[in-house]
């Protein structure tokens, strides 16, 4: 029998879903968006800054799950208008480089979609996340 | 745990993302369209045609880590049109049946979403798949 290790959100504000849950070798992670912890809303309109904002919640997310960016296995990206995707990806690309050199060599799996609207509609972007434990 | 990455290659051009990653038992594959592995074009504007293409992708991508289509345990269909929703699942039905046979009768878990756009306007339907490594 597994057992599930529940994180709870990280947000000031209450809210109905967890950090993330491990089980196993295996973490998932709520969705992260440009919402702040400190505020629960964007800091900005800019994708380029909300997907920083997204990734520094997934590295922190992963770390205190015991676990780093460079073991994540699987991506979903939804992004609100599709074309900020190169926008987005060379952000992406630029923080992994930066904080999971492993991840260029051996990238995750990836699904991109365009979305008709995220939870609060200045929001542009929203990253999935499954990794493995160490 | 070991991760095992598998590159995907579009037009012979390294992708960005991985064509799956094998953890303990579990293949995650990335999103699989119509776009075909020798262009990386989707090669027909048919949503019938995309779908084989995407679940040959599917195919290959999970023989090639030693797993097989039979061993899917979850998908996440994404449709641009709500109106190609039984075209699709025909399709996919009758690619079971030929492919996968137990499939028909033990299907994956399945989730069906309609964004309002993939990664490129001529996209017409993108399968996330999950599968198992049976022993």
């Amino acid at each position: 029998m597994v057992s599930k290790i529940t994180y709870p959100a990280a947000y000031k504000v209450k809210v109905p879903f967890a950090r993330s849950v491990v089980v196993g070798d295996l973490v998932f992670l709520s969705g992260c968006s440009g919402q702040t912890l400190e505020t629960f809303h964007v800091s900005s309109n800019d994708v380029v800054e909300q997907t920083e904002v997204s990734l520094d919640k997934v590295k922190g997310a992963l770390e205190q799950a015991g676990t780093t960016m460079n073991n994540i296995v699987k991506t979903v990206l939804y992004l609100k208008n599709i074309e900020d995707y190169d926008r987005v990806e060379a952000k992406r690309q630029d923080y992994y480089r930066k904080h999971a050199p492993k991840l260029i060599e051996e990238p995750p799996t990836d699904t991109l979609v365009g979305v008709a609207g995220l939870h609060e509609p200045d929001m542009l972007v929203e990253i999935d996340v499954i990794a493995v434990t160490p | 745990m070991e991760k095992k990455v598998y590159p995907l290659y579009y037009a012979g051009k390294k992708q960005p993302f991985a064509r799956s990653v094998v953890v303990g038992n579990l293949v995650f594959l990335s999103g699989s369209s119509g776009r075909t592995i020798e262009t990386g074009e989707v090669s027909s504007n048919n949503v019938k045609e995309q779908m084989i293409v995407a679940l040959d992708k599917i195919k290959g991508a999970l023989e090639e880590v030693g797993s097989s289509m039979e061993n899917i345990v979850k998908t996440v269909i994404y449709l641009k049109h709500v109106g190609d929703y039984q075209i699709m699942r025909d399709t996919e039905f009758e690619y079971y049946q030929k492919y996968a046979p137990r499939l028909v009768y033990e299907p994956p878990a399945s989730t069906f979403v309609q964004p309002t756009s993939l990664a490129r306007p001529n996209m017409l339907v993108e399968i996330d798949a999950i599968a198992i490594i049976s022993e």
